[in-house]
């Protein structure tokens, strides 16, 4: 009677053990699954930048020569942008577009030909600068670099967390850094 | 009494639909880069309400800052099915990218060709809206030739004001113009964003999804994950055959459960 009881509890700790490891397992995949999910509307509205960056070229290349060392740069920021694949990459050229629309807007607003042009003097000192901002609002990569940072502490920290990353599920990618420039 | 009740109903049901914005959204002048007198656009409503009442499609001008890198004509096609055009012409002027485009639709077509609308564009739009930058005068003077045009081909009742022939510079009347109306908070973004709607919507679902991502989920196990444990206990370990002795199925379960607690492995 008194084996039985034994091998009863030791059922019961094994069934409860592998419940708990499935049950934690699933929670945290699917967190996981919730944070790619934030992770690909961020890549939604990082559109709304390389608009912002066609929208600034149009202006510059009115007043700049082609070879433009400011003006190359956003061009080749937008290439970047369009053309990245890894997450690292897209945040790196993100970032590198903020710094460089931001250093071609500010150079735009001294260039004769624009201040003598109210049309466009409107646009680099009003409309475009706006635009950016409203673009860095709506692509706040902070929002997503601290859901996967909550989500990465939890992974690490937590009995469940580090159940769940013994079976698989991975950390959360960060998006470059703090969401910088953006 | 129930009289008057159905006769307030019924104008509720008249006036409630024309007071709705979508009725606003019909006008033919959409000036969304804030580039137009209000007298251009009360005259190309009025010219746009003439077209639709005795040709039956719509005439819409769009006008924009910047298309965000989408090809002028790619976008007035794209627009072109959204909007409700009923085969008619839509005209998008981007004023930032000194650009402009045309899409007439089928209706459109049997009064006017897109060789015809390019060579009326050209001649009478492309020099005071590129070079001079007035943009009141580039459209009312389309607008006229394009009313004349459809009158050479039978539509007498479509008549170019005088008030459009004097933005256009036609007839030597010297009309005093408004000052265009100053751009305002809730539509500046409409006038620089491809599709403002869409990005608003899209950083919506970020915001969203950030929030999701970010929130916990419950842990542990669930109260039927415990109840099936200790029932599958109680099936291997419970009462005998016979029904004596053992426990029943209740206390292995409250047995689970109390053990779950103890471990801090409970939902």
């Amino acid at each position: 009677m008194k084996t039985k009881a034994v091998l009863a509890f030791i059922v019961m700790l094994i069934l409860m053990v592998g419940a708990f490891a499935i049950g934690s397992y699933r929670v945290y995949l699917d967190e996981r699954m919730q944070v790619e999910l934030a992770l690909g509307s961020l890549g939604d509205v990082l559109v709304s930048r390389i608009e912002m960056g066609h929208n600034l070229l149009t202006v510059a290349r009115r007043h700049l020569k082609p070879d433009d060392p400011l003006l190359r740069a956003v061009i080749k920021d937008m290439d970047v942008l369009e053309e990245a694949d890894t997450l690292h990459e897209i945040a790196q050229a993100n970032e590198q577009l903020s710094k460089d629309s931001k250093a071609l807007l500010d150079h735009l607003q001294s260039v004769a030909s624009v201040i003598q042009d109210d049309r466009d003097y409107r646009y680099v000192t009003g409309l475009l600068p706006r635009g950016f901002e409203q673009s860095a609002q709506w692509a706040d990569a902070r929002q997503y670099n601290e859901a996967a940072a909550e989500f990465n502490k939890r992974l690490n920290t937590t009995l469940n967390g580090r159940v769940a990353k013994l079976l698989g599920v991975d950390e959360a990618e960060r998006f470059g850094l703090e969401g910088a420039g953006l | 009494m129930k009289r008057v009740v159905s006769l307030l109903l019924l104008l509720a049901v008249f006036i409630i639909p024309l007071s709705s914005p979508a009725l606003a959204e019909e006008q033919s002048a959409e000036d969304l880069a804030y580039v137009l007198s209000p007298d251009l656009i009360k005259e190309i409503n009025r010219l746009g309400e003439q077209i639709d009442d005795h040709m039956g499609f719509r005439l819409k001008i769009i006008t924009r800052d910047f298309l965000g890198g989408v090809n002028a004509q790619n976008y007035t096609d794209n627009t072109f099915t959204y909007k409700e055009m009923q085969g008619g012409i839509l005209l998008v002027v981007v004023i930032g990218e000194e650009d402009y485009a045309i899409t007439i639709g089928e209706r459109a077509q049997k009064f006017l060709t897109k060789g015809k609308a390019e060579n009326l564009l050209t001649t009478h739009f492309r020099t005071p809206f590129l070079k001079d930058r007035d943009y009141d005068k580039a459209l009312a003077a389309f607008l006229v030739n394009l009313a004349e045009h459809f009158r050479a081909q039978g539509e007498r009742d479509i008549k170019p004001s005088a008030a459009l022939r004097a933005i256009a510079g036609m007839s030597g009347e010297d009309i005093n113009k408004a000052t265009a109306a100053p751009a305002s908070e809730s539509s500046w973004l409409d006038s620089i964003f491809g599709d403002k709607k869409e990005i608003e919507e899209q950083a919506r679902q970020y915001g969203e999804d950030v929030k999701d991502a970010a929130r916990e989920d419950e842990e542990g196990l669930s109260l039927f994950q415990i109840a099936l444990i200790g029932f599958i206990l109680y099936k291997i370990f419970g009462k005998k055959r016979n029904g004596r002795g053992g426990y029943g199925p209740l206390s292995w379960i409250f047995g689970t459960w109390g053990l779950s607690k103890f471990f801090g492995w409970r939902k």
